[in-house]
């Protein structure tokens, strides 16, 4: 992926949650469930139970948009790149495509971590500009990349 | 994505009363569906107490007779909803994460709703004693024309099934998608373990079945109060009908409430044997094929409502194939076990008890499939003690082999195994002493859901009531051993079992509140 006005990278990191279906493998499951909703429909149609038919293809939206869900944010990631100028971090949730630019000497690693009503947090912040990164991660995780970039932008990550 | 800071994805850990209102942690949830399963054994085994009670000899002494058909019903709705299913829904969010080295469920709050419905749907469902007209005497099976004709605490046990039904959906789509979705890199489906196997599979029957149940009930409700006439066969409707929807949901719970005690017992069975499973890629399409016939062999229940010899033939033969898979589960766990380095610590003692009654519960099982025996079977104490050897000592006591083979790693402590073992003891006696009379009743003609009896099946009633209330006490020692675990047991090692085997063993006892950090890699 080209980024505009960025330089050799020396920091080169993506973060993507773990996916486990495939997409074949959700292809499988609806195949099987509009299989399965199929028979029993027409089973209980035969038999005079139409008024089943509505909860059954509660069921069936139900898990059709667990599988949509799943779908569309198999591709999310965030892929983090630290040149000799530029902070950039490149990220995809669902449809969603985002660009940010932070400049390399005033970016500064915040870590917040976890409080009362609130989950931990990893934020990038310059200029009045704050991003959190890092969403995919679980509190432990999260740290360690707070502690990375710290280092790697040379000013040790705030909370971390 | 235009917003710059998004909502972070990430757990913490409240203290009091909110850590367990709002929580969307698996472990918590876990625990809240384990207790909550605790209370409504003690509640469902008070109902079998009292109605043990009133068995005790012949004649009237306790209840009259409208009370005790509640109590049949409460007893059965409970034992199933109440403590079953919320047991196998406990164990699969406490152990499907730390099985497939995930943080936590696919849907965190999605997980605190599914729970939460259930206190309100069995506050809802006991309140029904306290309405006119009491709750349904219908039995759990909630029968028309009686179910149409009963009062206001019908409506309110639909209500209470459909909360139970959406908890339970919810739950089940949940699980599905944790386990698709949020195994670790190198988990395949062939490398899951197999409680997760049973779980999975479990969560695809309670797709299958409550939503019918679900359907079913509404329509009843709709017979009652809206005039339609589905099950009114003076308005032209076909009361078999709901016999048919009825069992198609009815069956395949009896394989939703044993699938996870099948997980529970291939992973302890193992542990103790010091041995891999044998067979495992064998106990894997052993379940699927018991979750598929599950579907097809509904109307052995309804032999003699009168249907068409070739139904009775076509799931006469499809009940019987169901022994097959189950045979292949049978013989894989004992296979296991042969020349293995066994020792008998509780949940050892409790899987063996499990594979010895479940057996004795799937060969009446096998007598009732055949249709004209069950024409005489049916309706009699030789079912009542048939379906006691499938729930009690299939799915119960496999929970229990669970409870106390993860007892370590949920709560950090070791039980004592002394009390441990004279549960297992008690229980099993008691048990057999309870039901396995039944059987003789039945044989000898002694109908079911009946508060009185002939003056001949006195004796084995008393032996079967007696030892009822000591298997009602045994089961308050297996509330005190979690209880003395919890305030005095010695800390337990991250691998509580020498013989222990799966990612959850990997983690500390117990396990930090946000586990796998990183996700482990299976080779």
């Amino acid at each position: 992926m080209d980024i505009p006005g960025s330089q050799l990278p020396f920091y080169r990191k993506t973060i993507f949650p773990n996916r486990s279906l495939t997409r074949r493998g959700a292809l499988v499951v609806m195949a099987g469930a509009i299989v399965a909703v199929a028979v029993m429909s027409a089973v209980l149609l035969h038999i005079g139970a139409w008024p089943i038919l509505p909860f059954v293809f509660g069921s069936f939206a139900a898990i059709s948009a667990m599988l949509y869900g799943i779908a569309l944010h198999r591709d999310d990631f965030e892929l983090l790149i630290i040149d000799d100028a530029n902070f950039h971090i490149l990220r995809r949730c669902g449809r969603d495509h985002s660009w940010h630019r932070f400049q390399r000497y005033w970016a500064r690693v915040y870590f917040e971590p976890a409080q009362r009503s609130q989950p931990a947090r990893l934020y990038i912040r310059s200029h009045g500009r704050a991003l959190e990164i890092g969403s995919h991660l679980d509190e432990p995780r999260r740290r360690i990349l707070a502690r990375e970039l710290g280092n790697v932008l040379g000013h040790p990550a705030r909370g971390a | 994505m235009s917003a710059e800071i998004d909502a972070g994805a990430l757990h913490h850990r409240p203290a009091g009363w909110r850590r367990w209102l709002y929580t969307t942690n698996h472990k918590d949830i876990g625990t809240l569906y384990l207790v909550l399963s605790l209370i409504m054994f003690i509640v469902g085994g008070a109902m079998a107490m009292l109605m043990r009670a009133e068995l005790l000899q012949p004649g009237l002494q306790l209840v009259d007779p409208n009370r005790y058909n509640e109590m049949v019903t409460l007893h059965g709705l409970v034992m199933v909803f109440g403590a079953i299913m919320p047991a196998a829904v406990g164990f699969a969010n406490w152990l499907v994460p730390l099985m497939i080295g995930a943080p936590d469920m696919a849907f965190p709050r999605l997980n605190n709703l599914s729970f939460w419905l259930l206190p309100f749907a069995f506050v809802l469902l006991l309140a029904t004693l306290l309405v006119p007209g009491g709750t349904p005497g219908t039995g759990w099976t909630l029968y028309v024309p009686l179910s149409v004709q009963m009062g206001v605490g019908m409506d309110m046990t639909i209500l209470a099934i459909h909360m139970m039904g959406a908890s339970s959906i919810v739950g089940a789509i949940n699980i599905i998608t944790t386990i698709f979705n949020l195994r670790a890199p190198g988990m395949t489906l062939m490398k899951m373990p197999l409680f997760v196997w049973n779980i999975l599979l479990m969560s695809f029957l309670i797709l299958g079945a409550l939503t019918i149940l679900a359907a079913t009930v509404t329509m009843v409700l709709t017979d009652r109060h809206f005039g339609t006439h589905f099950f009114d066969a003076a308005g032209g409707g076909d009361p078999l009908l709901y016999q048919h929807l009825f069992w198609f949901f009815g069956h395949p719970e009896v394989y939703i409430m044993i699938l996870p005690a099948f997980g529970i017992i291939s992973h302890v069975i193992p542990a103790f044997a010091r041995k891999p499973l044998f067979g495992y890629n064998s106990m894997v399409y052993a379940t699927v094929a018991i979750g598929f016939l599950s579907f097809v062999v509904y109307a052995h229940h309804m032999f003699p409502s009168g249907m068409l010899l070739s139904s009775d033939l076509f799931f006469m033969y499809t009940t019987m194939l169901v022994a097959v898979p189950t045979g292949v589960k049978v013989f894989n766990w004992i296979a296991t076990m042969w020349a293995g380095r066994m020792s008998f610590e509780t949940p050892m003692l409790f899987a063996v008890g499990f594979i010895l009654l479940f057996t004795i519960g799937g060969l009446s099982g096998v007598m009732l499939s055949v249709a004209p025996a069950d024409f005489q079977y049916h309706d009699t104490y030789f079912v009542v003690a048939h379906l006691h050897y499938v729930v009690f000592a299939g799915s119960a006591l496999g929970l229990m082999a669970g409870a106390y083979f993860w007892l370590p790693k949920w709560t950090g402590h070791m039980y004592n195994e002394r009390l441990g073992r004279w549960h297992f003891w008690l229980t099993a006696i008691f048990f057999n002493l309870t039901f396995f009379p039944q059987h003789f009743l039945g044989l000898a003609g002694m109908p079911r859901r009946i508060p009185d009896y002939a003056l001949q099946f006195t004796d084995f009633n008393m032996i079967s009531s007696v030892a009822a209330f000591g298997l009602g006490l045994a089961q308050l020692l297996f509330v005190y051993v979690i209880w003395d675990a919890l305030r005095a047991g010695r800390r337990a090692d991250a691998k509580a079992w020498e013989g222990a085997q799966g990612l959850e063993w990997s983690l500390s006892s117990p396990p930090p509140y946000h586990s796998f950090a990183v996700p482990p890699r299976i080779s």
